[in-house]
């Protein structure tokens, strides 16, 4: 009697990430086009969390696939403080933010790397190169170039079928808020995208756009043994809301935080998934406009794993498809 | 008009359209039973049949009547594959006497017979009927004993027991009847019977009532030459509220225009036995249904047309932040998580769902469609009212029925109380109240692309009586 023509089909993604960074060509923005997010956040070491940054620490890890064998660059545009269109001042300009790269053994796999706070041996690996930048002009609202790196001098990780190379951003003094961007390129002067690459993070602090019509999003990978999830974030401000899409969920509802506040919302995940992207969106008040909001964000699953933010999601953004069921009326 | 069509002389395959239904059986002379011998009164026993018959035995051949034929005894036989017959014996000399003996009743376990024997009149009279009772012990007839209202003065005979063994029904012509034979019971009581009780005009004429048969269902069959023809055509009657319902002739091919008596049938009287002398000799017919059988209907269920439609996965996810809005394909439009609609009629309805971001206000349209093919229930459908009166006709339609794959070659009508139609559409008048279940069968011809088949279903109608 009933014949239904949609037919929802999960797509069901490989474990293993290789296959889904092969085909990705955007993947070195940092962050991407998709993820729609201005810029990344790291205060200097003497601000106040309350501003948007709880450690004035940033990790992004770099994926280079074991099949490019040419030499790559990071790049950050916008590296020091100083530009009065992007970076957030405080008083006057007096903070530096040093970046250090890290390669080798220990890079990625060092537990402490792969935490969100600074502590213990989170600068794990080998230091490839390290720069700190303050308020220089030469530097404002331009790209810097770090490099080049061999890629074997990152860290090979099998189940990522690449090498990974560590960039840590940390405030080291001064109390205003350092906004930038990522680019990992196969030119030194140039953003040429390494085919197939990715970047991921386990804690992401960056500045939401002021235009309340703008949706950020990011995309956690969510591995086979995940239950369930807690999302903590962290002073958000009540900008909005925050809203979890899968494949198998339409828009599941997050509570936001306050200024200076985490706040922490679980729940479990669907069979389906295991082993897939989420999209987490960020829905911004349309009034009161906040602006220059500043905030934090990372997920653990049951056993308090942090769940990796790729930027270019694994197996695309997913797509809740409605499907239509129907039942006789009692 | 009944039809007769008869093949090879013996089989008789005969249809005819009453006004109280359709008759579907055929019949067959049981092709033991010859015009050299007069055999009657079947009744089940066994894996066969046992009936009274006068043909020869090789150690009674010497024993004629004074007319110089053969005295009746009880004689036995089965079917010894689906085409032939054992050659019959007798049953047992034990009940064999120098007279006549037959016809018999078994009890439900075979271990008792009841049957009718011929005894010593008084004075010079011809010999009467008499009921003789007997037990099978250890491989043979013993015990056997008089009915205890056997009599010198009249007939007691055609004995036939009950299932449960407490009532016997016989015919007689004791005083007090209402002419000729009637049919009487008699109780057991402890270890006694009962008086026997005359079970009244309604069935017992001032003609003969003999050869009765009472069914499991409690339906009493027997032959009466009480009719215009004054031969012994066979009847039958339900015990409704503590009396018998006015006989109703079973139609041809069971009656003719000669004498039809000993009537028996099985448990779901499908099938059975009775004697007629249609063909000169008495002879015993087998018949059985051509009503096809239909088993394990299922219960009419109403077409309903209203569904409700939802987005599956909604229900366990987070849908506050969305508004619903559906299409059903005729022009309805619901707003909501969930659309409940009942549409007109059967057909193809393309329901489409729109979605509203209450955040973003964005309207995402047409993200689910759903093709839905709305039909009736697969079944046999029966229209007709659920409540009549007695008497009233009422009309059975079979008009809505759907099935898929169904070549309908025939609908057939049980409308439950014995009657039975084929076609489209049944008109029956119900002669008693109560409730009755009307079965619709259909059949689909062999020949069909999907091979033969059938369905059926059922419904309840109550008939109440007359205002």
């Amino acid at each position: 009697m009933i014949t239904e023509t949609i037919n929802m089909k999960k797509v069901i993604l490989p474990a293993l990430l290789l296959i889904s960074l092969a085909g990705s060509t955007q993947a070195q923005p940092v962050p991407t086009e998709d993820e729609n997010i201005p810029y990344l956040v790291t205060f200097g070491g003497d601000a106040c969390p309350s501003w948007g940054d709880d450690n004035f620490t940033q990790t992004f890890f770099f994926l280079i696939p074991e099949e490019h064998n040419e030499p790559v660059y990071i790049r950050v545009y916008n590296p020091g403080t100083g530009s009065p269109s992007i970076d957030e001042i405080n008083g006057y300009w007096d903070t530096r933010v040093n970046f250090s790269i890290y390669g080798g053994d220990q890079a990625w796999s060092n537990p402490d790397a792969q935490e969100t706070e600074p502590v213990g041996n989170y600068r794990s690996g080998n230091l490839l190169v390290s720069r700190t930048f303050g308020s220089e002009p030469e530097y404002l609202e331009k790209w810097y170039t770090f490099g080049p790196f061999n890629p074997m001098e990152g860290e090979y990780v099998e189940k990522f079928g690449g090498y990974i190379l560590k960039v840590i951003a940390q405030g080291i003094e001064g109390d205003d808020g350092n906004l930038y961007r990522y680019y990992m390129s196969t030119e030194t002067d140039r953003n040429v995208p390494v085919e197939g690459g990715n970047a991921f993070a386990y804690s992401y602090t960056f500045r939401l756009w002021n235009d309340p019509e703008q949706l950020s999003r990011i995309f956690p990978f969510i591995d086979e043994e995940t239950v369930s999830l807690k999302v903590s974030n962290f002073d958000w401000d009540y900008d909005g809301e925050i809203r979890v899409v899968s494949t198998e969920r339409q828009g599941k509802h997050l509570n936001v935080s306050g200024d200076d506040e985490w706040v922490v919302d679980e729940f479990d995940i669907f069979p389906e998934e295991r082993g897939s992207t989420l999209d987490i969106q960020f829905h911004k008040l349309k009034a009161p406009v906040i602006r220059n909001n500043n905030v934090v964000i990372n997920i653990r699953n049951q056993y308090g794993e942090l769940q990796p933010f790729f930027v270019v999601p694994i197996g695309g953004i997913p797509q809740y498809k409605y499907s239509i069921g129907v039942r006789r009326r009692e | 008009m009944c039809k007769k069509i008869i093949t090879a002389g013996l089989i008789l395959i005969l249809a005819c359209r009453l006004s109280g239904g359709q008759e579907f059986y055929s019949i067959e002379r049981v092709p033991v039973s010859s015009e050299s011998f007069d055999d009657f009164s079947p009744a089940f026993y066994r894996n066969g049949i046992a009936f009274t018959s006068n043909r020869t035995t090789s150690f009674l051949i010497a024993r004629l009547t004074e007319e110089g034929e053969n005295f009746f005894n009880i004689f036995y036989t089965e079917k010894e594959d689906e085409k032939g017959w054992k050659s019959p014996s007798m049953l047992s000399r034990e009940l064999s006497s120098n007279f006549h003996d037959g016809p018999a009743s078994f009890s439900a376990d075979g271990n008792t017979v009841y049957f009718t024997r011929n005894i010593p009149a008084r004075g010079r009279d011809e010999p009467r009927l008499g009921i003789f009772i007997a037990s099978y012990i250890n491989g043979s007839w013993r015990d056997i004993t008089p009915f205890p209202y056997n009599s010198i003065d009249y007939n007691v005979g055609h004995p036939v027991i009950s299932r449960d063994g407490k009532t016997l029904y016989f015919t007689s012509d004791m005083p007090g009847g209402y002419g000729g034979l009637d049919i009487y019971t008699c109780t057991i009581e402890g270890d006694a019977w009962g008086p026997p009780m005359n079970i009244g005009s309604t069935i017992n004429s001032p003609g003969n009532e003999k050869f009765p048969f009472i069914h499991p269902n409690g339906r009493l069959y027997f032959s009466s030459d009480h009719n215009e023809k004054k031969s012994l055509d066979i009847y039958y009657s339900d015990y409704r509220n503590g009396e018998w319902m006015p006989p109703v002739p079973l139609p041809e091919p069971f009656n003719s225009d000669y004498d039809d008596f000993g009537y028996i049938a099985g448990e779901n009287l499908d099938e059975g036995y009775f004697s007629s002398n249609r063909e000169g000799s008495d002879n015993l017919y087998h018949f059985h249904s051509t009503f096809p059988l239909f088993t394990q209907c299922d219960s009419l269920k109403e077409n309903d047309y209203c569904f409700i439609f939802y987005e599956k996965r909604g229900e366990n996810v987070d849908t506050t932040g969305f508004y619903f809005e559906w299409d059903m394909g005729d022009g309805t439009i619901i707003h909501g998580l969930e659309a409940e609609h009942c549409f007109d009629t059967t057909g193809t309805y393309i329901i489409t769902l729109n979605v509203m971001d209450k955040i973003t206000g964005e309207v995402m349209t047409e993200m689910a469609s759903y093709e839905f093919l709305l039909e009736n229930i697969e079944q046999p459908y029966i229209t007709s009212p659920d409540t009549a009166f007695v008497d009233e006709s009422v009309t059975f339609d079979s008009r809505y029925t759907f099935l898929k794959n169904f070549q309908i070659e025939e609908f057939y009508w049980d409308m439950g109380d014995g009657t039975k139609y084929s076609g489209n559409i049944a008109e029956h008048a119900y002669e008693h109240p109560g409730e009755y279940i009307v079965t619709l069968g259909v059949t689909s011809s062999p020949d069909s692309p999907f091979g033969e088949r059938k369905a059926c279903v059922y419904k309840t109608i109550v008939i109440l009586e007359e205002e």
